[in-house]
């Protein structure tokens, strides 16, 4: 990767959209290590001078989780930047979105609540790891870019050999002439630079996977369409 | 060992303020004498007349890089003792860094675990 990243900073290669979002999440995580180091540092000092029991002990144990928690983050996102091949198996469409689902608290994405309709769909061959991560970033995505509080519907459908996965929003924010834009990796409509990547990172994932992803408008709701070869 | 056998010198070098901070911080208190530098230039700089035991070294500085500041010292047998700290574990690989020829840490680290690389390579140097 990093061979790749000189080539591509050199002009001699032309960057694909996994490219950049890998370069960025590896830039990212560094910085965030960096942050980390002080935060977790200053934090384990003070620990040292205070005793369990002591209110401010356990305020330093909660700010200790919580940055763990972002060591956590940050360790996902040096494995986002790693060109690594996916390693598939046969996977139950319907029960890695129920998992992805429940991954968060009560099925919130920042305040979009998620639901799933999925009938019985047979097996995708993936890495079940990868396409998590990929139906994570939509979701999170959905829920970044939705006013207030929304709801979003995940419905599966058989197509010959393909299965499409739908995720149907309401409430969100994106105005309809920038639809074609909201894939590409230096897109975002906000300060959290991160907002930039989760489409363009899923979008590589489920394309690493022979699979694709689009977006459409039906009426006011923002549709993804999610197709995938079906294990058949 | 003790501070009366060894009043150990250490150099930081990374160019984030916040993990020169907690270092300086950290080592102060533990009784070592701490400087830093912000980039490999001025990381050479205090080589030649701060003259550390010990330099805490990151590898992505403006300028000079770390990666500039080890061959430098080798170049000029600097004697000095080189941990290498790190935001990203692949840069180690990517820079060819990982043939045991220099003790590396990733941030974020384990203070105490660092103190105890420090304690052993200063222990090398006060027998």
């Amino acid at each position: 990767m990093k061979e790749k990243e000189t080539q591509i900073k050199a002009g001699l290669e032309k960057p694909d959209a996994m490219d950049v979002a890998r370069i960025m999440a590896s830039g990212l995580a560094h910085d965030l290590n960096n942050i980390l180091t002080g935060l977790l540092g200053f934090n384990a000092m003070m620990l040292c001078e205070l005793k369990e029991g002591d209110h401010f002990y356990t305020f330093c144990k909660e700010v200790e989780k919580n940055g763990n928690s972002v060591k956590v983050l940050s360790e996902k996102l040096i494995a986002v930047s790693r060109s690594e091949v996916p390693v598939k198996g046969p996977v139950d469409i319907k029960a890695l979105i129920s998992h992805v689902i429940g991954s968060s608290a009560g099925g919130t994405f920042d305040n979009v609540k998620i639901t799933e309709e999925l009938t019985t769909l047979p097996a995708v061959e993936a890495d079940a790891n990868k396409l998590s991560m990929a139906i994570s970033l939509i979701f999170w995505w959905i829920g970044k870019h939705t006013k207030g509080e929304g709801s979003a519907k995940v419905t599966g459908a058989l197509f010959q050999d393909k299965i499409r996965l739908s995720v149907s929003c309401s409430g969100i924010i994106v105005d309809k002439n920038i639809l074609p834009y909201i894939f590409e990796p230096v897109y975002t409509t906000s300060i959290d630079r991160l907002l930039g990547f989760e489409l363009a990172i899923a979008r590589g994932i489920i394309s690493e996977h022979g699979g694709r992803v689009e977006a459409r408008f039906s009426g006011d709701n923002l549709v993804f369409d999610i197709d995938l070869s079906a294990k058949l | 060992m003790s501070d009366d056998k060894c009043k150990a010198k250490i150099l930081v070098a990374d160019d984030e303020s916040s993990v020169r901070d907690i270092l300086v911080a950290f080592f102060s208190r533990k009784g070592y004498r701490v400087e830093t530098a912000y980039d490999g230039s001025e990381t050479i700089s205090k080589l030649n007349s701060y003259k550390p035991d010990i330099l805490l070294l990151d590898l992505k500085m403006p300028d000079m890089d770390g990666e500039e500041v080890l061959e430098y010292v080798n170049d000029n047998n600097i004697a000095v003792s080189i941990i290498i700290i790190t935001g990203h574990p692949d840069y180690l690989k990517d820079k060819k860094l990982l043939d045991g020829t220099y003790d590396y840490i990733v941030k974020p680290f384990n203070l105490d675990y660092l103190n105890s690389t420090v304690l052993t390579k200063l222990a090398l140097l006060c027998d």
